[in-house]
Formats: C-alpha cells, sequence, structure tokens
C-alpha cells in the first residue's frame, strides 16, 4: 500500500521535547530598558541635559539653554520668580495674575482673593527658536473670560452712570460750525483735533498749542487780566526774585491795581497768584492736595528704592536685604496678629489725643485744635470695630484728606516725627476704599514676602553659581521713575512757592474771592473754578484702560461719524459719544476681521509709574 | 520529594507489588477446584499458557483488596482465608449525575446527558456505578452493610469484563490468600474452557444481567418476571477486535445489548461507509430490524473486545407481546435510530467526523485535546503551561495525527473504558467515580510500563526518575495528561492558549463536534 | 482562507470596543483643544498621557500572564487585552501629544518607538493570523520545529531503506538526484509568500523516472517522492515557524527601550 504524505507528524518522539527559554526574548528587552533608563539619567547627572529636553528654547532665551536650572527649580517647575529675575526686576509684581486683575478689575481685594497664575501656564517655552513667547494662544483668555467677541458685554466706559465733571467747557457743535465756516470737510474736522498717530500714542493727546491756540490765542494773548488790589496778588516786582520770568510790558500798574494786557495759556504770574489765592482762601484743599502729591512723590522714591536691582548687589548686601526683610516680616506678621484681634477705633483715637497733647506741648494752636477736633468727632466710635464701622466713599476721602493734611502739620511742626507721619502718611495713601487696615497689612505683608522670596531665590542662584542678569534690563522701567520722580517734585516745589500765609477774616476773604476772579477771568473762558482752584481738564470718563484701541486702521475704513455719531450736535463736554461694543461687531467677528482677545486687550498693565 | 517514612513504605509496597509480577506455579494452580471445569488434557496446556496472567497474592488482616470505585482488570478467586464486601452508602448525587470532565469536554451535554434517551441519541443506556458484586450469592446487600465471601468465591470479574467501576469495597477479614486472574487471562479462560464461562455466565445472568437490563430504557419499568424471563433465555457472547458482528442486509435475527466495548454502527452509501453511530456499555441494537421485521439496516462492528447479551427474535417477541409498553418505546427508538441515519445521509460531515473518530480511536476519549493549526502559532505555550502545571514537565507533545486542520497532539483522552487500566499490576492508574479524569499516582506507580505498552496512540510517556532501582537502573514512573486534576483553571492547555486554539471535547457529543470543528 | 477571513477578529466585541474607545478619546480631544489651549503638561493632556504610560504598564502583563491566572483568566484574554489596549495607548499617546510634532529628542525617541512597538505588535499580529492558516491550509505535515532536523534524518533513513529494496536504477536515481537534496534542510524564504512554492519543480524528476523503472518499483518510487513531499513540507514549515519565533525579536527588545524611556519621560516631568 503506498505510503502517502503524511498528515501530521512522520515519526513520533519517545520523549518530551525541550522548550525555548522563557527569557529568550524578555532578557534582551529588559537590558534594553534599563539601559534606556540608565543612560539618560546618567548624562543628566553629568549636565547634559539634552537628553530630557522637551524642546529648543526661544531665541531670546537661548543662553540659558544649557543650564536648566536657571529657569526650573526641581520638582517645582518654573517658579515666577525666575521670570521675574529679568522681566520684572523692580519686583513691582505688575506681570502676575494678580495684577492683571487689578488692573482689570481695579480691586484690590478682588485681586487678593484672585487665583495665583504661573507665567508659564501661559507663556509655554521650549517650542523651538522661533516661538514668540508674548503671542499667549486665544483659549487661555477664555478659561477665565467668556471665548468670543459676541460674548463681550457693554464697555465698562459707557456702563458707568455718572460722568466726572470735565473741568472744561468745550462744545462741539459750535467748533465745528466754525470750521465749517472755514470750508472744512466734515471729515478733515475732527481730524484738525484729533490728529492719529501721534509719537506713541494713538491719537495725539489735545494740547492747548497745536490745537486751540490758533483761534484762542490769537496775537498770542487769551484775554486780559482786569486791574485786581496789589495787596491781593504778588507783583511782579515781589516774584522777580524766585526765579519766575516776567515780562513788565503786559503788566499796567495804577492806583495800587495791577492789571495784565497779555495772558498766556498757563500764565505764570497767572497761575502762581492763583495758588496763593487758593492757599488763603482754601488751606484745607491746598494742604490736601499738597498731601497727595507729596505722598506719590513718596511712594515714586520708595519704588525707585525698591527698584534698584537685586541683579546689582554683591552676596553680603543681599544678605542684609534678606535679613532686613524677615525682620519686617516678623513686625507685620505681628502686626497682623494684633489687628486680627482688637482693631478697634479706640487705640486711633487715644494716638490722636497723643498726638493732640504734642501739638499743643510744641505750640502749634491749630494742629492741636484739629487734633482735638478729630478726636471728639471720633470719640462716639470707641470700641467699634473695623466690622462695624463702615463710611460712603465721599466721606472717607474727605476723612483721608483730613488727616493727610493734619499729618503734614505734625510732620512741620515737629521734624523728629517726620518718620513716623511719614510711615502713616504711606500707609494712609495706601488704604484703598473699603479695604480695611488688616487687609492692607495683609497686602504689605504679601508685597514683603514675594520680595524676601525673590531675595532669597537670587541668593540660591548665586549660590549655583549663576550669573546675574544685566542691569540694564531696569533702564526702561527706572528712567520713567526717575521721570515720573522729578515730574512730581517739581509739581511739590511749584506748590511750596506760595508761602504760607496769614489767615483771613471774612473782608479779606471777599476781597481774595474777588481778586481770584478777576485772576481767573481769561482762564474761565474754558476752564471752570471749582472751590477757589481751577478744577483739572480731564475726559468726562476714564478712558480705556484696559484696552487699546487703535484709530488709524479704522480710520482707513470709515470717517469719525460712523461711530462717533451724533457729535456735530454735542453741546457739552460731557458728552462722549463713544460707540459700545456692538457697532465693533460690526465688523469683528468670527468670519471677518480678527476679533480674539489680544487684538485690543492686554493680560499685564504698562509699566508706567 | 518523599519523605524517610513515605520512602520506606513506598518500598514495602513495591516488594509486596513485586511479587504480583511472578506469575502462579502450575502445580499450584491445577489443584485450585475452579479449574475443574477445563478437561483434563487440555487443562495443564491452558494453565500454561494462562499462568503469566495469575498471581498468588496475600493480604494481611485489614488489607484493602479492591477500593469501591477503583477499575478492576481482575477477577479474584479466595483460596484461603475470608474477605468482607463493604458497601457504602450510594451518594445520591451519583446515581444520575454525568461524568464530570473540565476542560469542557462535557459541558454541552452536562445538563442532559445523563438521562436516559433524553439527549436525543437513543439507546443510551444508564451506565450505573452502583454495581453489585455478582459474587454474592444471597440477594443485595443493603447499602452501608457487609457481607463476607469465604473460599471458593471469586469477585470483580464482572469490573473485569465489563469496565464497570467496582462496585464495593473488599476488605481481608483474616489473614487471605487470593488467585488474581487478570483480564487476558479471564478471557482466555473463557475461549478454552466452555465451563468456565458458564462459570462465570451464570454467576452474571443471574446476579447482575437483570441490574444491566433494568439500566436500559427499554427494560425499565417492565416486571420482575419478565426480566427473569430474559435472563434465563439471554445468550452472551464475545467479539474480537474487528470482528463483524451483524453485515448489514443479512436477515436481522436478534437483539443485541452491549455488556462492555465499543460496537461501531455503520452503513453503506453508494461506495463508502457512513458511520451512523457507536454503542458502548448500556447501549443496545437491534430492535429496529426486529419492530420492522427487515434485514439489518447497518453493520455492526466491534472496535476492541466486545461482550454482548443476546436476545432471539422469538424471545424477544414474547417479551413485547407480554409487556405493550416496551413495543411503543421501541418504535420511539426505532424511529430515533431511523432519523439518526437519515440524519447521517444528509450531514456528511457529522458522519464523517463519527467515522473518523471511530477509525482512529478518538470516539473513546472523554476529553480529546485538540489543536486549531489553523490559528495556532506554534508557540508552545500550552506545552509550556502544562509543565508549569506538573512540576516542570509537561505530559504531552504537539505531535500527532492530523485531521483536516485539526492536530490531535498525544495527551490522554481520558477513555471512557481505559485500556491502559487494565494490566497496572499496583493500581496506580486509576479513576474515581464521577470524574473521568484518568490519573497515574506517582508514588504508587513501579513503572513497569505495561500502561504506556497498552495505551493505542502512545499518550502514555515513561519519565526516568532521580531514584534508581536496586539494580542500577533509574526508577521510571508513568506519566500522562490528567485534565490538571486540582487546578482551578481547569487544564492548562487551553487555558494557556493565547490564540484560544486548543480546545478539548469528547467525540461522543456530535453536536458539539461539528460546531467547534466546522 | 481568503485575506478577508484570515484577519477576522478572534472577538469582534473587542475590536468594537476600541474603535469606540479611540473615537470617543479623540472627540474628547477636539472638544476640549477648541475650547481652551491644550497642554501635554496639564490638565486632560496629562491625564492621557498617564493613562498611556499605565497601558504599558500593563502591557507587560502579558508575558507575566504565565505565572498569574487572574483576572482575566485563560492567555486568550490576555492577548485580546495586551493588542487592543496597546492599539489604544497609541492613540492616547498621540492624543496626549496634542497632535502636535514633539520638540526634543526624547520627544521624538518616545513617539517613534511608540509607533514602531505597536506597528510591530500588529505586524505580529497579522503575521500570526496568516502563517497558521497559509500553513493549515497547503501543507499536510506538522512537525515540532525543534525536531525537524531529526524527523528529515528519519525520512532518509526510511528512503535509503526503500531504495536499498529497489531496483539499481532505482537506487542509482536515488543516489544521484535524491539523496542528498532530502538530508539538507532548505528553508527557502520563497515558502513565505507561497507554502507550495516549488514543489512542482522539485517533484518532477519523480515523474520523469517511472518511465525508467520496472513496474514493482513504480509503488517505491510514489513512496519516494512522498517522502520528498514530507521533506519539502517540513522545509515550508522550518521557515514559517521560524518566522512565528523569531518576528518577537523586533517587537520585544524596542518595547523595552521604550518602557525605559518613558520612565526616564516621567522622571523629567517629575523634575521638572
Amino acid at each position: 500500500m503506498a505510503r502517502g504524505v503524511s498528515w501530521g507528524t512522520p515519526g513520533r518522539s519517545p520523549h518530551y521535547a525541550p522548550l525555548r527559554a522563557k527569557w529568550t526574548f524578555l532578557g534582551p528587552a529588559l537590558g534594553l530598558g534599563l539601559l534606556a533608563l540608565v543612560l539618560p539619567l546618567a548624562l543628566h547627572a553629568i549636565g547634559w541635559r539634552g537628553s530630557v529636553s522637551p524642546g529648543a528654547l526661544t531665541s531670546p532665551h537661548a543662553p540659558f539653554e544649557a543650564r536648566c536650572e536657571e529657569c526650573h527649580t526641581p520638582r517645582a517647575g518654573v517658579a515666577d520668580v525666575r521670570c521675574q529675575r529679568c522681566h520684572d526686576a523692580s519686583g513691582a509684581g505688575r506681570l502676575t495674575g494678580r495684577a492683571h486683575v487689578l488692573f482689570g478689575s481695579g480691586d484690590p481685594r478682588k485681586a487678593a482673593a484672585s487665583e495665583p497664575r504661573a507665567c508659564v501656564s501661559c507663556h509655554v517655552d521650549h517650542h523651538g527658536r522661533g516661538t514668540r513667547l508674548a503671542a499667549v494662544d486665544q483659549r487661555q483668555c477664555g478659561s477665565c473670560h467668556f471665548k468670543s467677541l459676541s460674548a463681550h458685554p457693554e464697555f465698562a466706559l459707557l456702563r458707568t452712570s455718572t460722568p466726572d465733571a470735565p473741568g472744561i467747557q468745550f462744545p462741539h457743535e459750535r467748533h465745528m460750525r466754525e470750521l465749517a465756516k472755514q470750508n472744512v470737510a466734515a471729515k478733515d474736522a475732527c481730524l484738525r483735533c484729533h490728529e492719529p498717530e501721534g509719537p506713541g500714542r494713538d491719537l495725539s493727546p489735545i494740547s492747548f498749542a497745536r490745537h486751540c491756540a490758533t483761534c484762542h490765542e490769537k496775537n498770542g494773548s487769551l484775554g486780559l487780566v482786569e486791574p485786581i488790589p496789589l495787596e491781593d496778588v504778588a507783583a511782579p516786582a515781589q516774584l522777580a526774585a524766585s526765579g519766575v520770568s516776567l515780562r513788565p510790558e503786559e503788566f499796567e500798574e495804577s492806583r495800587g491795581r495791577i492789571a495784565k494786557t497779555s495772558v498766556r495759556h498757563r500764565d505764570d504770574w497767572v497761575v502762581l497768584n492763583l495758588r496763593r489765592l487758593r492757599r488763603e482762601l482754601d488751606p484745607a484743599g491746598f494742604a490736601a492736595e499738597r498731601a497727595a502729591l507729596a505722598a506719590r512723590e513718596a511712594q515714586l522714591a520708595r519704588r525707585q528704592a525698591l527698584a534698584a536691582p537685586l541683579a546689582g548687589l554683591d552676596a553680603d548686601e543681599l544678605q542684609s536685604r534678606e535679613a532686613a526683610l524677615a525682620a519686617e516680616l516678623e513686625g507685620l506678621e505681628a502686626r497682623l496678629a494684633g489687628q486680627a484681634q482688637a482693631a478697634s477705633t479706640s487705640a486711633g483715637l487715644d494716638r490722636l489725643r497723643e498726638v493732640a497733647a504734642a501739638a499743643a506741648a510744641s505750640g502749634d494752636a491749630d494742629a492741636a485744635a484739629a487734633a482735638q477736633s478729630l478726636a471728639a468727632q471720633g470719640e462716639p466710635l470707641r470700641g467699634a470695630t473695623a466690622d462695624t464701622l463702615s463710611l460712603p466713599l465721599a466721606e472717607a476721602e474727605a476723612r483721608r484728606k483730613e488727616i493727610l493734611t493734619l499729618l503734614d502739620a505734625t510732620a512741620a511742626a515737629d521734624p523728629e516725627l517726620g518718620a513716623r507721619t511719614e510711615d502713616l502718611r504711606r500707609r494712609l495713601i495706601a488704604l484703598a476704599p473699603g479695604e480695611r487696615p488688616a487687609e492692607l497689612l495683609a497686602r504689605v505683608r504679601d508685597q514683603r514676602r514675594s520680595e524676601l522670596a525673590r531675595v532669597r531665590d537670587e541668593l540660591a542662584l548665586r549660590a549655583l553659581g549663576v550669573r546675574p542678569p544685566s542691569v540694564a534690563l531696569l533702564a526702561a522701567e527706572q528712567s520713567g521713575l526717575r521721570d515720573a520722580l522729578a515730574a512730581a517734585r517739581q509739581q511739590l516745589a511749584a506748590f511750596d512757592e506760595a508761602s504760607p500765609a496769614p489767615a483771613l477774616d471774612d473782608a479779606g476773604r471777599t476781597r481774595r474771592r474777588a481778586a481770584l476772579e478777576l485772576l481767573s477771568a481769561p482762564c474761565r473762558k474754558c476752564h471752570v473754578l471749582e472751590s477757589a482752584a481751577l478744577a483739572p481738564a480731564r475726559v468726562a470718563r476714564p478712558r480705556l484702560v484696559r484696552a487699546r484701541f487703535e484709530h488709524a486702521p479704522h480710520l482707513m475704513q470709515a470717517e469719525c461719524s460712523r461711530c462717533h455719531q451724533g457729535i456735530e450736535a454735542s453741546k457739552q463736554s460731557s458728552d462722549l459719544f463713544v460707540p459700545g461694543v456692538a457697532s465693533c461687531r460690526e465688523c469683528h467677528g468670527p468670519r471677518a476681521v480678527r476679533a480674539d482677545c489680544a487684538s485690543c486687550h492686554r493680560y499685564h498693565p504698562e509699566a508706567t509709574p | 520529594m518523599t519523605s524517610g517514612a513515605d520512602r520506606t513504605e513506598l518500598r514495602r509496597r513495591y516488594e509486596e507489588r513485586l511479587q504480583l509480577r511472578v506469575p502462579a506455579e502450575l502445580a499450584a494452580l491445577s489443584e485450585l477446584s475452579l479449574f475443574a471445569g477445563i478437561p483434563e488434557k487440555a487443562r495443564d496446556k491452558v494453565l500454561e499458557k494462562v499462568r503469566k496472567y495469575m498471581h498468588f497474592a496475600a493480604y494481611r488482616r485489614g488489607d484493602v483488596v479492591l477500593r469501591e470505585g477503583d477499575y478492576g482488570d481482575s477477577a479474584y478467586y479466595v483460596v484461603k482465608g475470608s474477605a468482607e464486601v463493604l458497601l457504602g452508602k450510594p451518594a445520591a448525587a451519583d446515581r444520575r449525575a454525568a461524568p464530570r470532565v473540565r476542560g469542557g469536554a462535557h459541558a454541552a451535554s452536562a445538563k442532559g446527558g445523563a438521562k436516559p434517551g433524553a439527549s436525543g441519541m437513543i439507546g443510551r443506556g444508564h451506565v450505573p456505578g452502583t454495581v453489585i458484586l455478582s459474587a454474592h450469592p444471597a440477594a443485595e446487600i443493603a447499602p452501608g452493610g457487609r457481607a463476607v465471601l469465604e473460599a471458593g468465591e471469586v469477585f470483580g470479574e464482572i469490573s473485569a469484563l465489563s469496565r464497570y467501576p467496582i462496585s464495593a469495597t473488599v476488605r481481608a477479614a483474616s489473614d487471605l490468600r487470593l488467585l488474581q486472574i487478570r483480564l487476558p487471562g479471564l478471557r482466555m479462560l473463557q475461549a478454552a474452557s466452555k465451563d468456565f464461562k458458564k462459570f462465570l455466565d451464570t454467576r452474571y445472568r443471574e446476579r447482575t444481567l437483570g441490574r444491566h437490563l433494568r439500566g436500559v430504557s427499554l427494560f425499565e419499568d417492565v416486571s420482575p418476571a419478565v426480566i427473569d424471563a430474559v435472563s434465563e433465555k439471554a445468550e452472551l457472547v464475545a467479539f474480537q477486535p474487528g470482528q463483524v458482528i451483524v453485515e448489514e442486509g443479512a436477515p436481522a435475527d436478534a437483539f443485541f445489548l452491549v455488556r462492555g466495548g465499543y460496537v461501531k454502527v455503520s452503513a453503506a452509501a453508494g461506495t463508502s461507509e457512513l458511520a451512523i453511530t457507536y454503542l458502548r456499555t448500556g447501549d443496545f441494537a437491534g430492535e429496529a430490524a426486529l419492530i420492522l421485521d427487515e434485514p439489518w439496516p447497518f453493520t455492526l462492528q466491534a472496535l476492541e473486545h466486545v461482550e454482548l447479551v443476546k436476545i432471539t427474535r422469538e424471545e424477544f417477541r414474547r417479551v413485547l407481546a407480554a409487556h405493550p409498553p416496551v413495543e411503543e418505546k421501541l418504535w420511539a427508538a426505532t424511529l430515533a435510530r431511523l432519523k439518526q441515519r437519515g440524519a447521517a445521509l444528509q450531514s456528511p460531515v457529522s458522519s464523517e467526523y463519527m467515522r473518523m473518530a471511530m477509525d482512529t480511536g478518538l470516539i473513546h476519549g472523554e476529553s480529546v485535546l485538540l489543536i486549531d493549526l489553523a490559528t495556532c502559532t506554534r508557540c508552545d505555550e500550552c506545552v509550556r503551561g502544562c509543565a508549569d502545571a506538573h512540576g516542570g514537565e509537561a505530559r504531552f507533545v504537539r505531535e500527532g495525527q492530523r485531521y483536516r486542520n485539526w492536530l490531535v497532539p498525544t495527551a490522554c483522552y481520558q477513555c471512557t473504558d481505559p485500556v491502559c487500566m487494565v494490566d497496572c499490576p499496583t493500581g496506580a492508574i486509576t479513576r474515581a467515580i464521577g470524574t473521568l479524569e484518568v490519573q497515574i499516582d506517582p508514588s504508587t506507580c513501579i513503572g513497569c510500563s505495561n500502561c504506556a505498552k497498552r495505551c493505542p496512540w502512545g499518550n502514555i510517556v515513561m519519565v526516568e526518575q532521580e531514584e534508581t532501582r536496586p539494580d542500577g537502573k533509574p526508577i521510571e514512573v508513568a506519566t500522562k495528561c490528567d485534565l490538571c486534576f486540582g487546578r482551578a483553571e481547569g487544564p492548562a492547555c487551553v487555558q494557556m492558549c493565547p490564540h484560544g486554539s486548543a480546545v478539548r471535547i469528547s467525540f461522543k457529543d456530535m453536536e458539539r463536534v461539528v460546531s467547534t470543528l466546522k | 482562507m481568503s485575506l478577508a477571513e484570515v484577519l477576522r477578529p478572534k472577538v469582534p466585541r473587542n475590536l468594537h470596543a476600541t474603535v469606540a474607545a479611540s473615537f470617543v478619546a479623540l472627540a474628547l480631544f477636539l472638544f476640549v483643544s477648541w475650547r481652551w489651549a491644550w497642554s501635554p503638561k496639564r490638565g486632560l493632556g496629562l491625564a492621557f498621557g498617564i493613562a498611556a504610560a499605565l497601558v504599558y504598564v500593563l502591557e507587560m502583563l502579558y508575558p507575566a500572564r504565565r505565572s498569574r491566572a487572574r483576572p482575566l483568566g485563560t492567555a486568550l484574554r490576555y492577548l485580546q487585552a495586551h493588542v487592543y489596549l496597546g492599539a489604544f495607548a497609541f492613540v492616547c499617546v498621540v492624543i496626549h501629544s496634542g497632535l502636535r510634532f514633539p520638540g526634543g529628542t526624547l520627544g521624538w525617541l518616545l513617539l517613534l518607538l511608540s509607533l514602531w512597538t505597536t506597528a510591530s505588535g500588529l505586524f505580529g499580529v497579522w503575521l500570526q493570523k496568516w502563517i497558521p492558516a497559509a500553513m493549515a491550509g497547503g501543507l499536510q505535515v506538522e512537525a515540532l520545529y525543534e525536531r525537524i532536523p531529526e524527523l528529515v534524518e528519519g525520512l532518509v533513513a526510511e528512503a535509503d531503506s526503500l531504495a536499498a529494496e529497489g531496483s539499481d536504477a532505482l537506487d542509482r536515481f536515488y543516489r544521484q538526484e535524491v539523496r542528498d537534496r532530502l538530508g539538507s534542510l532548505s528553508p527557502s524564504w520563497g515558502y513565505l509568500f507561497d507554502v507550495r512554492a516549488g514543489r512542482e519543480a522539485a517533484l518532477d524528476p519523480f515523474r520523469r523516472m517511472r518511465a525508467y523503472v520496472p513496474q514493482e518499483d513504480k509503488e517505491r518510487l510514489e513512496d519516494l517522492a512522498s517522502l520528498y513531499t514530507d521533506k519539502l513540507e517540513l522545509d515550508a514549515q522550518l521557515r514559517l515557524q521560524g518566522v512565528l519565533r523569531r518576528w518577537l525579536w523586533i517587537h520585544v527588545p524596542p518595547a523595552g527601550l521604550l518602557m525605559g524611556l518613558v520612565v526616564v519621560h516621567v522622571f523629567a516631568w517629575v523634575w521638572y
């Protein structure tokens, strides 16, 4: 019988066959796995970080690529202090999420309560040399705010109901009619004064010299000042010594009165005398304003002091700074703890009485009287705590001004109390409406804490051998501060020029009043007199703070009247005629002109002092 | 590893068992009255031929000779002393419980297979677990009872011949001397001496046949008188492997009840042969021919040593006349059988599987391991799993016959009537009642390799152990697949195959076979 | 078996579940990345990354399954879990990266290794489906890989005795043309494309020889031909089973490498 091809196994084995070893594949796999594990980690340990780097850094950061520790803290990711080392070297905290909330809402309590957001949560590096870190994904905004333009609420500009007093009288209607008489086309009329593409600005600010003088200061003069009794004003002769430049030909003195025939805008003599008169007529207001200016100057000075970058300090200085901050922090903590227990008015009232006694002892009867009156006012509130107290906003502001004046007086009377009054004044200025002292202290403490963290971080980095960033990074901010400080000091100086005046009786007051009116006559064509001083000119409502609007590309598409409708008929300067968000949506939208958040809004506030 | 105490015990049992390998002396045999029925002249010659299957064995008082539930392969003749028969209480579930087999071989039929005739396979008898020893002369022993066998009694021959499990424990009541006649010897004696055969047959007929008949669904509730009449007139016949019992087309003249062995039922279909079904212990055939008064519609062929109970046509007709309900059942059985045949014609696939199973012997298996070669990736995970489950040595090899896309590896099929058990001198190879795993106890096995030689498919492999025999050769132990007895997850081969290529099925469950193998 | 039959999944429910899960994951990614910025370091991006890493660790359970049966039970379930979870893990890896190319070396290596491991695994799945089907369909002989040389020796012995019985012509033919080739294994790569490659050509000499042998040898010639066929089939078995064993070299060692780098990746995330 034929054998045929076998079905199955041709021959059977009598024994069991040996099997392939179990670890044939797993052995090499485990070996390779261990190699893959050990090799990069070993390389990492000796400093070659390329083995774990997730991508190249953006080109400005490229110099740090070799040392990850410059930005990364082991097990803690990238802390904000590292970014702020270069990007916010003065430590103002301008670039934090809290600053953004403050910037956006103006509410420090909301800012303090907001969740902190790390810089790296939006600015993600390691995506290659060409990335722009500042270009943040639109969707990041959407995680806290609404998602698209269609959900944008009405502008806050238009939501606030009451405009502030504009401080200037300017009817658009009248002016445009005048321009029309001069055959200026309607579409060009606006641009005569609202010049686009001013240096660094969207529209040039209105300046008297550029925009108003051509019509209003004909022949170099706004108008003239009627004769004023000499004893009410400072005569040019008196002022020659103080360095104010005056042209004698403009003055006419006769019969104990002085008149000025030609008054320019911001005429030195007029302004000086107005200030003097103000000081005599409204000493409280004057003092308050001066105090506010002084406080601002002090704030700027302190900021400038703080703004000395840590980069410039050596290790010893850093350590002493650290010690000082630590001590201050301790004190703050103690005070906070004390505050938490008994934040009542009793201590404050006692303090006031002490101040009154001190003032009386030093002979300043006015100050003593003022302190006593304040204390008397506050007596009914003795024992009340912060929770039970509440004042309306205006009254609180008024109180603040009063106390500032008092502090000024105290400082002037007793220079030895200068430091203490300084401290109190700063705190008073820093106190935000609605904020309890404890909250302010907490804010201060947080700020000191973050400073301490910065100092400690800097020390740690120096220990690692990381070089400090360049001092030149601060140049822009420092110069801005310097300029602001100079301006503040100049204004303060101007205030101080006006020498203190004796108290007036009623007759004197009346005369001074009349003088004031005569003096300010040419000014009052446009300006408004407000309790013995010319009100500063300002826009009726705050301009866009949290967004920027560029007129230039819009002017290419449409005329001014497309959005600012009805401005030709406006007779009051408190009218705004700013269009709402609906008008923006006419062109901006998902399938039309770009409508992402970043096209109008900024996240971080500008670095203006 | 065996401890010191176990080792001495093993040694003792080993030596004891060794004596079983010593054939009985001729002189001692001739004296026994058991062989008186063999003619004088032929006696010595017959005894000489048979003596290598006969051993004298001595038991001390209290030794267990036979254990209830074990499979026996010998008849025992009490030469001297007395033995007591202890019948344990029958387990309630055992009476009709289907045998369990892990690996899912019987999963489909576990629900209804036990009831006679319920699974649609007709002619299936119920294999009773409790069979009274024919040895006892009196009526049956009550459960929990006890009887005594004196000298001259024979016991165990039914189990040996019919491959039923032993139904009662036999213990030496005093110092006992037995003559153990193993199955081949029994058969030879039956063939050589009509008287011997008659002796055995009469005992079977008197005591056991009735009970066997009762086990068949046909005669379930027939009156005892009928049973007795049938028992009296029935003929006990035996066939060799391959012998044709009846030819298709021959005049039908008898009803057959299978006492032991496998019978193949096939019919001619054109030029080829169509396998219809198989018959095993307790099944019957011939009812169709007798009722329909037709020639045999199929061929019956013995697949191995087969013992049948043959009831002639007249006798059968008499039974039918006396007991009409039997005829009704017969009609049902006939119809079913005819349907079976028709089904076999229509589904040649299942018929072919049946034929393959019968020709290759897979039909015997309760749990056959099959590997689907179309999905098997030859990863050896099955073998590795088997090795892990058995202390490092696998129990099967992935070699064997191939049938279509299926490979039948040499893993024990757990035969219904295991031939490997027949020659085991120590009883190391056992199967308990209620389970179907045939197990070899390694501490009892002496490595004689009888089982390995007997297994027709070479599924038992001898494995060398570390210990050595007294003559210096290493001890071998027989190993085979034991369906991972004691492993919670079931057979490791099936569980460890990552592609699900390994299945264990029984070819007795043809529906399952067709659905799995197609 | 046709290609469609071969590629049919064994447990279609697992395929459906995996595909569904992938779609859900993608949809989730698309939705979240549309609304919020997607970053692999935070939020859902991180979650997907952690999920992928954990699944890769679970994948290692498959080689460990030998020692434990729980919780999945059979090796079939373990393999199904390994394959489908692996595919899903790759989807998670891609989503974790935000569907952007990675920036640094480590990122690229991880992505490529993931891709390679998953692809090689799926290639192995295809091999394991196709080769057994081809073998079962085209071959009759079945042998253990390690025993093939021994079996061939057995065939040679059988052929030797067969040829010795026959006539001289048969014997000469056998010695000159058959014996050497019968005795040497030649597992050609062509068997990968057709399991019966070259059979006709190889059996041609036997057919030609039929005319030249006496009658009584014709059956022996048939037997020799069938022996030779057995040997050819054993060659095919050797090659195909060899491929089935060795393909794991392209899957398991890269997987080990991948796991090592995953640990480095996790370290980098924790440390930085």
